[in-house]
């Protein structure tokens, strides 16, 4: 009895959230009887539905950081600054941020979910993460500002991935292998490359700051290193 | 707790990088002669070259949609919203040369302003209208930049004036003329067909460059 008590709840699960076998019905009771308002079949299936607020956040996280980077990017491309290379890299880490979350949008509804974003979502995401913070800053302060934002980033795609990693919950099946393989192809690796590499640059760009601070009886030479550093950033992105 | 540890993570980071070492000492050159209501003026076009770009963002968004599926529209919209995107860029890039993008930058591009009103589009047609009503605001609004710049006080500044009109009001105009041919297109193909219309004009969307 316990047992067939647990299907039929399952079943509900099942009806409410993937609405498996929903769409064949619907479509053929309103065959029979035209008139009818029909309700659209869902692309919905397995724990996808589990994650999609999470996703819209990452999104606009996304969208955030792009911004942020594409102003930092303006910030070292002014006269005085006259960094191209740190202005190339954030053009690049903010080109590459906005096309992620466009892909990221349209894996969304890929798998039945919707991007409505509301004030309310907004603030939520701006508050709790990374805001920026400010934007004249200096090449070594930028380089662990963004590496700090990509960390914030990968440990929101891992954060994801766990969620839908769990076999169920509740009764309620939400593994989805899907989510899963798009997190891991898409973000997980290129996330980790993104980090060692900033991780290195910043670490690279202090020790030459320091020791030509250290050695040189001129204030200035720093001056040399950060711009040898940056012909090489320049050819690197 | 995992997260506290990493957000402190996140501050000794940022900490360790101390600001006063890292500076520089400069001796700059004086380059700008732009008027700064000018300038000011261009800074706030950027901003709505960024909303403009969230709109379409939404709509591409709305558009993939299952119940939607109208691949072409989302794919017309989504290039869409790449595009003002990068007009924001070029703004910058103008001031950068200018010398007039320097201080608050943090003031020029804020996602907080974009619309909360945008509803979803009951077809591809409301789109289509909504996208030609936003570009002509956006031409209104650079127009009126142009005309701050030409009647700056201290001094006319012709060649951002110039700068707007071959880079942007030029496209302004050929995309508000793409926009409203299809949208007597659509109105057409959706007065003689209904929703097979839309079905077709979608498919014929997806084809384009
Ligand atoms: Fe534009």
């Amino acid at each position: 009895m316990r047992q067939l008590v647990l299907v039929g709840v399952l079943a509900l699960v099942v009806q409410l959230y993937a609405a498996d076998d929903q769409c064949h019905y619907s479509v053929r009771q309103q065959c029979s009887s035209l008139p009818q308002k029909y309700t659209p079949c869902s692309a919905l299936f397995s724990g996808a539905h589990t994650v999609m607020g999470s996703l819209r956040d990452f999104v606009l996280q996304h969208i955030l950081n792009s911004h942020h980077y594409l102003l930092m990017s303006a910030n070292f491309a002014n006269y005085e600054r006259q960094r191209e290379g740190f202005a190339k890299m954030f053009k690049k880490l903010s080109d590459d941020t906005w096309e992620d979350a466009i892909d990221t949008i349209k894996y969304m509804t890929k798998r039945g979910g919707s991007m409505d974003y509301s004030r309310t979502l907004l603030e939520s995401v701006s508050n709790s993460t990374l805001k920026p913070i400010a934007l004249e800053l200096t090449e070594p302060e930028s380089l662990s500002l963004a590496l700090d934002m990509y960390k914030n980033l990968a440990h929101k795609a891992h954060e994801i991935h766990g969620l839908v990693t769990k076999r169920s919950h509740n009764n309620q099946d939400i593994h989805d292998a899907e989510v899963i393989s798009f997190l891991e192809n898409k973000f997980v690796s290129k996330h980790t490359e993104i980090i060692r590499d900033l991780a290195g640059h910043s670490n690279d760009l202090m020790n030459l700051i320091k020791t030509s601070k250290k050695d040189s009886k001129m204030q200035n030479q720093a001056g040399l290193s950060v711009y040898l550093f940056d012909d090489y950033i320049k050819n690197l992105y | 707790m995992k997260v506290l540890v990493f957000f402190f993570g996140l501050m000794t980071c940022l900490y360790l990088v101390n600001a006063d070492t890292c500076k520089l000492s400069n001796s700059m050159a004086k380059l700008s002669d732009m008027v700064d209501e000018c300038s000011n003026h261009i800074r706030g076009q950027i901003q709505k070259e960024i909303d403009a770009s969230m709109h379409y963002l939404l709509m591409g968004a709305h558009f993939s949609q299952d119940r939607v599926n109208r691949p072409g529209f989302a794919k017309f919209f989504f290039h869409a919203a790449s595009e003002e995107r990068e007009h924001a860029y070029k703004l910058m890039q103008y001031l950068l040369m200018r010398g007039h993008m320097k201080h608050n930058l943090l003031e020029t591009i804020q996602l907080k302003s974009v619309t909360a009103e945008t509803k979803p589009w009951a077809n591809g047609l409301e789109a289509l209208n909504k996208a030609l009503e936003l570009e002509k605001f956006v031409t209104n609004s650079i127009l009126n930049v142009m005309e701050v710049c030409e009647k700056a006080k201290e001094k006319n500044d012709y060649h951002a004036v110039d700068y707007l009109i071959n880079e942007f009001l030029d496209e302004q105009y050929k995309g508000q003329r793409d926009l409203a041919g299809k949208i007597s297109e659509l109105n057409r193909m959706e007065h003689a067909q209904g929703s097979l219309g839309e079905f077709l004009f979608d498919k014929k969307l997806l084809k384009e460059a």
